[in-house]
This record gives C-alpha cells, sequence and structure tokens, in this order.
C-alpha cells in the first residue's frame, strides 16, 4: 500500500527540475549503465517529427471541450510512460538475472508487449494530432533489484505496481471527459487489461492482495459517484484518480520539458 | 442520482414498433406516472424485455445486476460447499470471502440505484452451477464444479472473463449518464482484477494450468467450456473466448490500427499480443444467453 504511494513521496519533495537535472541524469547513468543511454535514444528515435518544444515548461496534453484529442493525448502520454518503463526494464539487471522461460520473466516480457501495443494504438490514432514523444525520468527506479531499492529507491515491481494502479486510476478518471461512444468502449477495453497487470502485480508481490483498499473500496464505504448517494459499507468498487492527481505522480517520473500540463481536462 | 433522469430518457426513447410492452407503457402513462407504474410492475416482467435485446441504460443495469447475483450466488455456495471448506482450500479461502465481498458490494449498489429511483429492484433468480437449468433431466455442463477445486477455479475464471466482458458490452448503454457510467467503469475494474486473479490462481494450483492472466490464444481451452451464441444467425455456439481473440482496433470510423506494420523492429511484440492488450466487450445477445445458463 505504501509502495503506491512512494513515487510520489520520493520525489514530490524535491524542487523543480533544473537545479537537481545534472544530478539525476548523472546517477540515472550510474544505475541504468550504457543501455540506458540506448534506451532513451530510441525513445527519442520513436518521434518522427522532431520535438520542437523548448526544454523546460510543460507538454499540454489538450481540452476536453470541443472533441477527445486532450483526453486521448492523456491516455498516450501516460501509455508512453509505461511502455518506456517496461523497455527499460528489459534492459536492466534485474530482468536480464531472471531465468529464461521463467514465469516472472513470461510476465514481465508480456507485459512490456502489451504497454507497446497501447502506446502505439494511441500514436496511431492521435496521428498528427499527438503529443510529441516524452522523455522519462527514471532515476527513482532502481532496474536492478525486484523490490525494495537501496536509497529508497524503488525496485521494478514496486514501480510496476504503481504504474498499473496509476494506469488504472487514471483512466477511470477520464472516462467522464470522453466524449464518444467508441473511445468510451476503447478506453474501456484497454483499462481492462491494465487492471489485470495491476492485479498481477500485485500479486507477485503478495499473494492476494490483487485488490488493496488503496485501490477498491474493499473496507470503507463512501461517496459511491462525486455527488452521489454515500455508501455506508464497502461498494467495491475501484476508486479513481483526477488528472491533476494522477499528473502529481506521473510527472516525477518524466523529464524537464516531458512534464504534462492536464489543466485543459475539466 | 440520476437514475431518476434515467428513466426519464427510457420513456422518451424511440423504441421499434415491436417494442417490449413495458416501455409502451412508460410512454402511455408519461413520465411522472411512469415510475409509479414501473414500481408495482413485477420485474420479473424485465425478462422478455431481456429476451428482445433492447439495448438501453435500464436493461444494462438489469443485465449487469443479474450477473452480480450469479457471481455472489456462485461463491455463496461454493464457500459453503466441500470444494472450499476442505482444509486443502485454506490457504485460498479468504481469497473467496474477499471476491464474494465485492460481488455483494456491486449488487447492493446496483439494487440501491432501483430503490432510489422508488423501483423494487429484481429478486436473484435461483442459480444452478452444473448447467442443468435447474432441471436434473438436462445433462451436466459443468461437473464437480462445487466439489472438485479444479473444476470450480475453470468455471469461475471463465465467469469472472465474461463479467468483465459483459460490462464492456453494456458501457455503451450508459454513456448519456456520466454518473452512472462512472459507477459502471469502477466496478468493471474491479470484475478484471478478479479475473485477473482466478487466473493467477489457476496458474499456481496444483495441478498447474499454464493460463495466463488476461484472456490469450496461448491459453489452455477450458475441458467444461461456457458456450455462448456466436455470431450471425444460426451460427454455433462458440466459447466466450472467441470474442476475445479479436486482433482488429478500430480507432475511429472504419479506420483499423494497423499492429502487424507499426509493431515492428524495436517495437515488435508476440502477434498474440495485439488480441492480449485489449479486451473485449461481450454483445448484449451473448451476455443475456450466458446468465440463462444458469438461472
Amino acid at each position: 500500500m505504501s509502495d503506491t504511494n512512494r513515487p510520489a513521496g520520493a520525489t514530490s519533495s524535491q524542487p523543480a527540475p533544473p537545479l537537481y537535472a545534472p544530478i539525476k541524469r548523472r546517477s540515472f547513468f550510474l544505475y541504468a549503465g550504457a543501455t540506458a543511454g540506448a534506451t532513451a535514444l530510441v525513445l527519442a528515435g520513436c518521434d518522427k517529427d522532431p520535438s520542437t518544444a523548448p526544454a523546460t515548461g510543460l507538454v499540454n496534453v489538450g481540452i476536453t471541450s470541443t472533441n477527445d484529442l486532450g483526453v486521448l493525448n492523456y491516455a498516450y502520454a501516460l501509455e508512453q510512460l509505461e511502455a518506456a518503463f517496461y523497455t527499460q526494464l528489459k534492459d536492466g539487471d534485474y530482468y536480464k538475472s531472471l531465468t529464461a522461460g521463467s514465469a516472472e520473466k513470461q510476465i514481465l516480457d508480456d507485459l512490456h508487449y502489451h504497454e507497446v501495443a497501447h502506446r502505439d494504438f494511441f500514436r496511431a490514432a492521435l496521428a498528427g494530432n499527438a503529443i510529441r514523444s516524452l522523455e522519462p525520468d527514471f532515476t527513482s527506479i532502481d532496474f536492478g533489484v525486484r523490490t525494495g531499492g537501496t536509497g529508497g529507491k524503488l525496485g521494478v515491481l514496486d514501480a510496476a505496481k504503481a504504474f498499473e494502479d496509476l494506469g488504472v486510476a487514471a483512466y477511470n478518471g477520464a472516462g467522464r471527459y470522453i466524449q464518444t461512444p467508441l473511445n468510451l468502449l476503447l478506453a474501456g477495453k484497454i483499462v481492462s487489461v491494465e487492471a489485470r497487470h495491476a492485479a498481477l502485480i500485485r500479486d507477485l508481490l503478495a499473494e492476494a492482495t490483487f485488490v488493496g483498499d488503496d485501490v477498491v473500496q474493499v473496507t470503507t464505504g463512501g461517496p459511491i459517484v462525486a455527488g452521489g448517494p454515500v455508501s455506508a459499507t464497502p461498494t467495491g468498487l475501484e476508486r479513481s484518480k483526477s488528472p491533476a492527481e494522477v499528473v502529481a505522480v506521473a510527472n516525477t517520473f518524466l523529464k524537464a520539458g516531458s512534464k504534462l500540463d492536464v489543466s485543459g481536462l475539466v | 442520482m440520476n437514475f431518476l433522469l434515467l428513466l426519464d430518457r427510457i420513456s422518451s426513447v424511440d423504441a421499434p414498433s415491436d417494442a417490449a410492452p413495458r416501455r409502451d407503457l412508460l410512454r402511455q402513462v408519461g413520465q411522472a406516472g411512469a415510475r409509479a407504474a414501473l414500481a408495482t410492475l413485477p420485474l420479473a416482467l424485465a425478462a422478455p424485455a431481456q429476451a428482445a435485446l433492447t439495448n438501453n441504460a435500464f436493461d444494462a443495469i438489469v443485465l449487469l445486476l443479474k450477473l452480480e447475483d450469479l457471481l455472489v450466488d456462485l461463491y455463496t455456495k461454493a464457500l459453503a460447499a466441500p470444494v472450499l471448506t476442505s482444509a486443502a482450500q485454506a490457504a485460498v479461502r479468504p481469497d473467496f470471502v474477499l471476491l464474494l465481498e465485492q460481488q455483494r458490494g456491486h449488487a447492493r449498489f446496483l439494487r440501491d440505484n432501483f430503490s432510489l429511483a422508488g423501483l423494487t429492484p429484481p429478486a436473484a433468480p435461483s442459480f444452478d452451477f452444473s448447467g442443468r437449468r435447474n432441471n436434473p433431466a438436462n445433462p451436466v455442463l459443468f461437473p464437480d464444479v462445487l466439489s472438485d477445486y479444479a473444476a470450480f477455479l475453470q468455471l469461475a475464471q471463465q465467469l469472472e472473463d465474461a463479467s468483465a466482458s459483459i460490462y464492456l458490452g453494456q458501457m455503451p448503454f450508459l454513456t448519456t449518464d456520466k454518473a452512472l457510467f462512472d459507477a459502471v467503469f469502477r466496478m468493471q475494474l474491479v470484475e478484471a482484477r478478479h479475473a485477473s486473479h482466478l487466473r493467477t490462481l489457476r496458474r499456481t494450483a496444483a495441478p498447474a494450468i499454464a493460463v495466463k492472466s488476461w484472456p490469450s490464444t496461448a491459453d489452455p481451452a477450458p475441458a467444461a467450456p461456457v458456450l455462448v451464441p456466436g455470431s450471425g444467425n444460426g451460427a454455433a455456439p462458440v466459447s466466450i473466448y472467441t470474442f476475445e481473440a479479436n486482433e482488429r482496433q478500430i480507432s475511429a470510423g472504419t479506420t483499423v490500427v494497423p499492429f502487424p506494420t507499426i509493431l515492428t523492429g524495436l517495437n515488435a511484440v508476440q502477434s498474440r499480443s495485439f488480441a492480449e492488450a485489449f479486451d473485449e466487450p461481450l454483445p448484449t445477445l451473448q451476455a443475456t444467453a450466458l446468465l440463462a445458463i444458469f438461472g
């Protein structure tokens, strides 16, 4: 449970990027090695339309008032982050230490495939309306260990859990902004698989934690919907996060210049 | 909550000429009287409307409630039966207590919406998990579900997978009510988490079944499959996983995202991932037929 909150807690207390960026980048290479540099290049190379965005400033996903482009770009941004994470994970020492054919290696491979498919789905769907390729900042993750990295860093499964649960809560909180039924269904089809991922990673970390009170109203009641009736008993409903709550966490995993602005999602 | 608005909306829906009697009634008596009329109408009468495959928000909620009642009943019966009272399953028993509690929460939530709208919610039917449809003369489709753990997990996995898909199938009919949609979305996600966990349980049980945590063409087919009508008139019954094998995703209009050409090189994935990465809706026809197998 505390793991979910750790990414936010671990980095949100730090000041804004410019001052810290060089230090972060250095430790980034220290931990992930030369392959991380290659990954960063790959990510940058994914962008066919070279970015002209300034190094600082935010990437605005767009607005919701006229069409679904803003919310689709929001989903695209989160899928970029997840795909980049699993891509880098596969270059990391923990993944490489797994026995070929082991259950955990297969799972991490599949999660990587799915997230890449999601990312490229949105990239294709958005075409010329897509935001730029984002540059991740995974300095708070130790890709060499399964859980509990030194110095408060996340292990790979800790981070996977954080990303998957965040993704589910994000789609969940963004459903209300989607206007066309096709896009609503597409979001549902994707997030349903994200929920399966989240449950799987949680079960890998601790058996039978596929739902926890941090992600589902398991032991507590509460408002069933915003402004709706309040249930005194557990509802068994997934918890959701607003775009602002989501980017507060997501931006801690994005480099300066790639951090997201979701103020248009209203 | 907005369920009242929803009822109002149903009453003004343009129905086909062979509309369900209930909806004709709604149109005749008008909005104010409709709620009272509906309240006195036994909701067992909702059954013919389901059979007529009406796709609207009200019928979607009726369908989802029956689904939740089915899962509540499955776990209630299993927890009282040898399959989960046996010492061999002591370690996993709490998982099913948790699953039951959440399905109960969902069923309660859906019932509360009926009550808030001044309606008497439909009662849970009498479910039969053998597949004999409460008639001992019928053949057993799902043997030993309440006595054999592997048989139980096999059915429970299919029903939780189907549950996630049935929710997805009903979402398009709930889009006009953002609050209701939001709640249903949040239940769908919990169903997906449940399905994932049941698949993990099968993978880690003895003997282990090599299923993934999402429907995959790599999964071994269930020995006792839950069959639903195939697509198209007169099509042979198919497994619920037939729908999950879809590899084509439409991004807008008729545009299909060309995964085989964009997921290449450094982004190459195994081709089964095109289908795995997206859960698929189970259409109303198939969802209704599936629920009718059990009650």
